[in-house]
């Protein structure tokens, strides 16, 4: 139960060797830079700090060119990662290794390319490519507007432009309307024009239209138009002759324009083949830097010396300070303990059987600074619930399976390893839970007449059949929610001990504790167990639980009465008790559930073997695909419902969380894995 | 008079299938309505909002868990066949209710929850383990009723 301490350490530093110093402990990897809230003003105006000193790469870059470096190489892997092929799949580059690669090889791959040029051309080549896509999208419209007049032979520009005395408008206008548009307009004009009608099949609502007239006519027509519902649509400028030639133009341009995007977007797939591998190494020492550059500026700074304040975990200092040894004629190192009030980054420091379960204190929140790490007191109730949850050994298998070979295959790190290992280790306790109740995929075993061999061998070990007697399985699934409860009620009451508030520990925890067990010792005497002496000390522990708790829960209350009512009302607090332990017979349902569907599947496939010609076919569909089914389902529940446990029965016990997680200067590369020390000399 | 317990029996095991499905039912397309709107923002979130959508589905297999241990139960899935009587089939009517009732309803309000957990991982996806918490909270109810359904079914004597 810990959590690492730590320790402020002040580095001040001179100019030149600034950025090594920083590039050492971005190698190192284990100090948090603490930002000066104060100093946050001045310090961002002033671009990092002259480093003529270490020479050529992206040390002498200004801060505004790699802040450039890093959009242009962001816009970049934004555009044509997509279209990148990874080799080996996409799962393989999420879990797989990332390639290892030294600082000065990333620096010279950067020297050598032309990052801005290669951002100019990605960035033309999508404009152009869009404004393709758009022009097409245009061409699209228009021919679909002309398409009703397909027919109509009178050349466009009449409409979209108009000569000197005629001019004409296409619009929309229901379908019923179209004869009583017709007279009307027919009687304005007086034979000077014309009108045309889109031809409309009956179901259609409505049609359009294409009227030609006088100028001066203009307003009238519209008039009358608008009267017989007729509704005005622009042609678009340019299209000038008839429809039919127009939507011949418009076709074949389009079809142009679609050859011009496929060779667009086929250069751009040979773009994202040559550039994307080169783009996302140089993209990972950008970021590289840009941290560096970042934490170089943390601090407060004077003409020559800049000042960095980190924390740095206790059992690190050692290791911080012999790396810092090359410079130490320039520097002032300083250690310190946190100071009182501060509020340090919290690290767990589990022992090694624990720390795949230390996601799952992540996942809630970390501890305070000086709180209890509740990682390695939950890791064996984990353990345990998940795999009564699941309950099956056929599943823990395939489970075990699937995530020993993802450990094994892509040599896993940090949390994802951790995870999975959690996960591993839940298929352990799956199997031993299926062994101990007989569940192996359910009832497999004994409904399958291939199995008969292994009967015997499966039913030596089995000990419980929750199917068929799921009372005394609720029975051990309550037993371990009191053990669970009291167990945290007794790390509460250590914890209050170890804070000197005994007050607490005796009143809150201790008033529980005796209470809950009286209880529980009345309750299983007045079941025949032991004798009265144990039926009397029951009574007395309860007794005394309960008189502890009416006299120490009001103790904050004024007055003796209101300290007495309060007292007495959190008595009432016993149903909430009452309901946790309950919470826990999910362990039964859950485990129940899983055999059960396993069940019906192997009922189902039972079923459909007898089917004949295609029953084998279904039978192996429906057992395959049930099984994973179900296996995916119950492990996602049993998963949810074991951590619900702790984080609601369990830790509401003794813990709050609130820390705030550690995270410490260091090569943050997406693409890569950056060895050496960060520094270009030594490398080599 | 024994075909009448047979039916009784099945209507049980309709009931606890029909509305516990249901309910997961509206609960999956509510979690779904909310995560399609954020994978209009982003895609990439399809993992976590599929994940969050599936919860509202556990009633639904609970629900047809009871069907199943019901039609099982009366024999009605190959197996030995069993007479039933009226009692017996209201018995096992009566304890496919729970599943049935708290199934549909729990169904749903999870939904909601989910839904709006995934509102929250759209915002904070690094919160994912406190989003899937909250929905399992509203499914602890449909647990318990499982639970009885099947301790109800166990007990029934034939």
């Amino acid at each position: 139960m810990a959590v690492a301490r730590v320790k402020r350490v002040r580095i001040l530093s001179h100019h030149d060797i600034l950025e090594d110093v920083v590039a050492s402990l971005q190698a190192l990897g284990c100090c948090e830079i603490i930002r000066s809230e104060e100093s946050d003003g001045i310090t961002r105006e002033r671009s990092s700090p002259p480093s003529e000193s270490t020479g050529s790469g992206t040390g002498s870059r200004g801060l505004p060119r790699l802040e450039t470096d890093l959009s242009d190489s962001r816009f970049i892997l934004r555009f044509l990662e997509p279209l990148f092929k990874e080799e080996g799949g996409m799962l393989e580059r999420l879990l797989g290794p990332k390639p290892p690669v030294t600082i000065s090889e990333l620096n010279s791959m950067m020297e050598k390319t032309d990052l801005q040029g290669m951002a100019a051309d990605a960035r033309s080549l999508e404009r152009r490519i869009s404004e393709m896509r758009s022009e097409i999208s245009q061409l699209s419209n228009h021919i679909q507007l002309l398409k009703p007049f397909k027919d109509l032979d009178l050349p466009m520009r009449i409409v979209s432009r108009g000569t000197e005395k005629l001019m004409g408008v296409m619009g929309t206008l229901p379908s019923s309307k179209s004869c009583s548009l017709k007279d009307s307009f027919l009687d304005i004009i007086e034979g000077q024009g014309d009108i045309y009608i889109a031809p409309y099949s009956e179901k259609e609502q409505e049609t359009m239209a294409v009227l030609v007239f006088q100028r001066s006519l203009e307003q009238q027509v519209m008039e009358s138009a608008s009267l017989s519902g007729f509704s005005r649509v622009d042609c678009p400028q340019g299209i000038e002759d008839t429809p039919q030639e127009e939507i011949q133009r418009m076709t074949s341009l389009r079809e142009t324009l679609y050859g011009s995007i496929n060779k667009a977007e086929s250069e751009s797939l040979t773009m994202a083949a040559e550039w994307v591998p080169s783009v996302r190494k140089i993209y990972d020492l950008l970021v590289v830097v840009a941290a560096r550059h970042d934490a170089g500026s943390s601090g407060e700074s004077s003409e020559k010396v800049s000042s960095l304040d980190l924390w740095v975990p206790s059992d690190k200092i050692r290791e911080l300070e012999s790396s810092l040894k090359p410079y130490s004629t320039l520097l002032d190192v300083n250690i310190d303990d946190p100071r009182p009030g501060e509020n340090p980054p919290i690290i767990l420091d589990n022992p090694g059987w624990a720390s795949p379960f230390s996601p799952l204190t992540k996942l809630y929140g970390m501890p305070s600074y000086d709180g209890i790490d509740p990682t390695v007191v939950m890791a064996p109730f984990f353990f345990l619930f998940f795999g009564m949850c699941l309950g099956d050994g056929g599943y823990g298998l395939v489970m075990g399976a699937f995530f020993l070979f993802a450990l094994v295959r892509y040599r896993l790190s940090g949390d994802t390893r951790n995870f999975f290992m959690l996960l591993l280790l839940g298929s352990v306790s799956s199997i031993l839970v299926g062994a101990v109740t007989g569940s192996w995929l359910g009832d497999m075993i004994d409904v399958f007449g291939v199995f008969e061999p292994i009967r015997a061998l499966k039913n030596s070990v089995v000990m419980i059949r929750p199917m068929n007697d799921p009372i005394t399985f609720l029975a051990i699934s309550l037993a371990l929610g009191v053990v669970q409860i009291l167990f945290g009620i007794l790390i509460a009451m250590w914890d209050a001990f170890r804070k000197g508030d005994i007050a607490g520990a005796l009143g809150d925890q201790g008033g529980w504790l005796a209470l809950i067990v009286g209880i529980l010792v009345w309750g299983a005497s007045s079941f025949g167990i032991g004798g009265n002496g144990v039926l009397f000390a029951g009574k007395a522990l309860s007794a005394i639980g309960a008189i502890t708790l009416v006299a120490t829960q009001g103790r904050d209350k004024p007055g003796v009465i209101r300290k007495a009512l309060s007292g007495i009302l959190s008595l009432y607090n016993i149903t909430s008790y009452l309901g946790d332990v309950l919470s826990y017979s999910r362990l039964l349902a859950l485990g129940l559930a899983t055999s059960a569907i396993a069940m019906i599947v192997n009922t189902l496939t039972g079923l459909v073997s007898g089917i004949p010609y295609v029953g084998w076919m279904l039978a192996i569909l429906i057992f395959f695909g049930g099984h994973l089914f179900s296996v995916v389902v119950n492990v996602l529940g049993a998963f949810i419902h074991s951590l619900r446990l702790q984080y609601v029965e369990f830790f509401s016990k003794f813990y709050s969380g609130g820390g705030r997680i550690f995270t410490p200067l260091k090569f943050e590369t997406r693409y890569t894995r950056i060895t050496g020390n960060g520094i270009e000399e030594t490398v080599n | 008079m024994d075909q009448l317990g047979i039916m009784l029996a099945v209507l049980g095991a309709a009931l606890a299938a029909g509305f516990a499905g249901s309910g997961s039912a509206i609960g999956v397309g509510i979690a779904g309505e909310s995560g399609a709107g954020i994978m209009t923002e982003d895609p990439g979130k399809f993992g976590l909002v599929l994940l969050l959508q599936a919860l509202p589905g556990t009633q639904g297999i609970y629900g047809l868990l009871t069907a199943f241990f019901a039609i099982l139960k009366v024999g009605l899935l190959g197996g030995d066949a069993v007479s039933v009587n009226v009692w017996q089939g209201l018995g096992v009517l009566f304890a496919c209710l729970p599943i049935a009732i708290a199934g549909y309803y729990s169904g749903i309000a999870q939904g909601k929850t989910s839904a709006a957990c995934i509102q929250m991982i759209a915002k904070r996806p690094e919160e994912t383990g406190k989003a899937v918490i909250l929905p399992a909270m509203v499914e602890t109810y449909a647990v318990l009723a499982l639970l009885m359904s099947i301790i109800l079914l166990n007990s029934i004597q034939f």
